[in-house]
């Protein structure tokens, strides 16, 4: 057995050692969790003390000094967490700009989004920190206060080869988005609709279950622009810069995305978005939105409950 | 056994009939049998009870138009990965049993690695083969490319199905066509050769005649796999009849009722190529072993 043990010891060996060898290969990709990969933040995103704006939060707060906010920190750029365990993105850089100016302290309660619901009316914490997008239901039992506005975007070949500049571009074009999505059903129906109205050449669809292939497929030209989430889109096109490139100013069936909080609490939902318009309006805003390539989902002022826009 | 066979009266009654010995049931079996009947008839009482199968929703979709132009992708890709398969296989089972050391290698190699890599991944090399190979053509390697195409117009995404299908496949044809070889005597060969036959005409006439007999069952196993394995050039976006069924209940959630259609289908198509299968092989088989072709009994 041990004579025989010796060949199988070696192979074991060299396994490892081309295993390790392949691994190294694919190691220097830039991944979420990258530091180096994670653009420096605004100067002044803390913000002097605001004592006006204190004074909109509710007593309780006030008294406490802390912001309770829930957070579910999976969902690069919104809310993720670098490679030291920090929560970072669009979401807590907001939070950071808007608790510095209302002389307040964050408190991050980790939280899984299906669970969002129930941690607020359980008061486990003052604030859904997540991205919310308005709807009708969600209004009969929150309050949303909507900082951005979300939609389908398009992301192409760095360099734009195609010349997408408008959706009516997209007509006659190969264009993939992921299977199941809104992009690859109502956006791509809608799309098509126009296309078929203007009197141009249909769309050629490339559906792919796995949205990772669907980025390769306009990295390897298989496809001249995708449709996906415009914060995904604005994040491929931050990520890797030489391969991707977001095409400015296509929003497609928008919908706004806010903060909630729960429906009978109007004065919490007021003194946020007075906070957010706050920052909107000193530019710090517009500076966090840029850091995360969101630029497009900008809003003017914020909004409580805009359902149907 | 043997004993059975020379008893006297059991003889006499294989001769009269001419069929097989009867044989006698044993208890356990009928208990057996009684097993598999409950259990037969409570999975088609389940079938049919269970609301959840959805059989309307795969009535309604068993004959959808994008269902059917599935059907013929995924049969179009079996049979071009095959055609694939084969050929390659075959030259790569010659080129192993060659005398060159270098033709032996080559051939190992390349069974090596498309035998050692999933074909899913091989798929999805193919699809986005672009990302390694922008352009394919004639150049200095390392240096200036002198003439070169796009390499998506080359290979079109069912093109890339096909290739990453086919090449796979060709790696465990040669294995099966090199088993063929093997299993012709080598008098055969030294025969052919004594009567003044070249090595090309040796294989041709001699060797690979006799070679199918061995190699057509595995391949009939082999077109029945592929059938199957085509599902995975949905990863890359090719509306095979998978892909058409995932698109469908993407869009109505009715998921098992379409997976339902698909698994009809695929059941359908095999069917009907295990019965060529068995045709096949008997034809190939009626020179050798006349007892298993009722006519030639």
């Amino acid at each position: 057995m041990r004579v025989r043990g010796r060949p199988n010891w070696r192979a074991a060996v060299l396994c490892v050692v081309l295993a390790l060898g392949l691994a190294g290969c694919a190691s220097n990709e830039p991944g979420p969790a990258d530091a180096g990969g994670i653009p420096p933040a605004p100067k002044n995103l803390v913000g002097p003390l605001d004592p006006a704006l204190k004074q909109k939060f509710p007593a309780a707060i006030q008294a406490a000094g802390v912001l309770r906010l829930g957070a579910d920190p999976s969902y690069p750029p919104s809310t993720f967490k670098d490679n030291t365990g920090a929560i970072v993105g669009t979401l807590p850089d907001l939070a950071a700009a808007i608790t510095s100016r209302a002389g307040l302290k964050i408190q991050w309660v980790e939280v899984p989004f299906d669970g969002m619901l129930g941690g607020l009316q359980a008061d486990r914490f003052d604030v859904s920190w997540s991205a919310w997008s308005v709807t009708p239901e969600r209004t009969q039992v929150l309050n949303l206060v909507a900082y951005v506005k979300g939609g389908t975007s398009v992301l192409v070949h760095a360099g734009n080869p195609a010349g997408i500049k408008t959706a009516a571009d997209l007509c006659g074009r190969t264009v993939s988005a992921q299977t199941g999505t809104t992009q690859a059903q109502q956006v791509m129906d809608k799309l098509q609709a126009d296309c078929a109205a203007s009197g141009k050449p249909k769309i050629e669809m490339l559906q792919l279950p796995q949205q990772t292939n669907v980025n390769q497929s306009v990295a390897t030209g298989r496809a001249d622009a995708l449709l996906a989430d415009n914060k995904l889109v604005g994040y491929q096109a931050q990520l890797q810069p030489g391969v991707f490139e977001a095409v400015s100013g296509i929003l497609i069936q928008p919908v706004k995305s806010g903060v909630a909080v729960p429906k009978d609490k109007t004065q919490l939902a007021n003194a946020l978005a007075a906070a957010f318009d706050a920052i909107i309006a000193d530019g710090t805003y517009g500076e966090i939105l840029a850091r995360w390539q969101n630029s497009d989902a900008a809003m003017p002022q914020a909004e409580i409950n805009p359902v149907g826009t | 056994m043997s004993s059975l066979r020379t008893s006297p009266d059991l003889d006499q009654l294989v001769a009269l009939s001419d069929t097989r010995p009867v044989r006698r049931r044993k208890p356990g079996e009928t208990a057996l049998v009684a097993v598999i009947a409950v259990l037969v008839a409570f999975g088609g009482a389940i079938l049919f009870t269970n609301p959840r199968f959805d059989w309307p929703t795969v009535g309604r979709y068993l004959f959808d138009v994008s269902v059917l132009h599935g059907i013929a992708v995924t049969l179009e890709l079996t049979v071009y990965a095959m055609v694939v398969g084969i050929v390659l296989g075959v030259v790569l089972a010659v080129l192993r049993q060659s005398a060159s050391p270098v033709a032996r290698g080559a051939a190992w190699l390349y069974i090596w690695f498309f035998r050692g890599t999933p074909v899913l991944v091989q798929v999805l090399f193919w699809g986005f083969a672009s990302a390694l190979f922008p352009q394919i053509g004639l150049g200095i390697p390392g240096g200036p490319m002198l003439f070169g195409v796009d390499t998506n117009l080359v290979v079109p995404l069912f093109a890339a199905a096909v290739l990453g299908l086919g090449l796979n496949e060709a790696a465990y044809m040669a294995e099966i066509v090199r088993g063929g070889l093997i299993s012709v005597s080598h008098g055969q060969a030294e025969a052919a050769g004594a009567l003044g036959l070249t090595r090309m005409q040796t294989l041709r006439h001699v060797v690979l005649p006799q070679a199918l007999r061995v190699i057509i069952p595995p391949v009939g196993n082999q077109v029945i796999s592929m059938l199957k394995m085509t599902s995975v050039v949905l990863v890359i976006g090719v509306r095979d009849l998978l892909g058409s069924v995932t698109e469908i209940y993407s869009r109505n959630y009715r998921q098992i009722a379409l997976l339902i259609v698909a698994c009809i289908w695929y059941l359908v198509m095999t069917s009907i190529l295990t019965y060529l299968q068995s045709r096949l092989e008997r034809r190939l088989g009626r020179s050798v072993s006349p007892m298993r072709s009722p006519q030639d009994a």
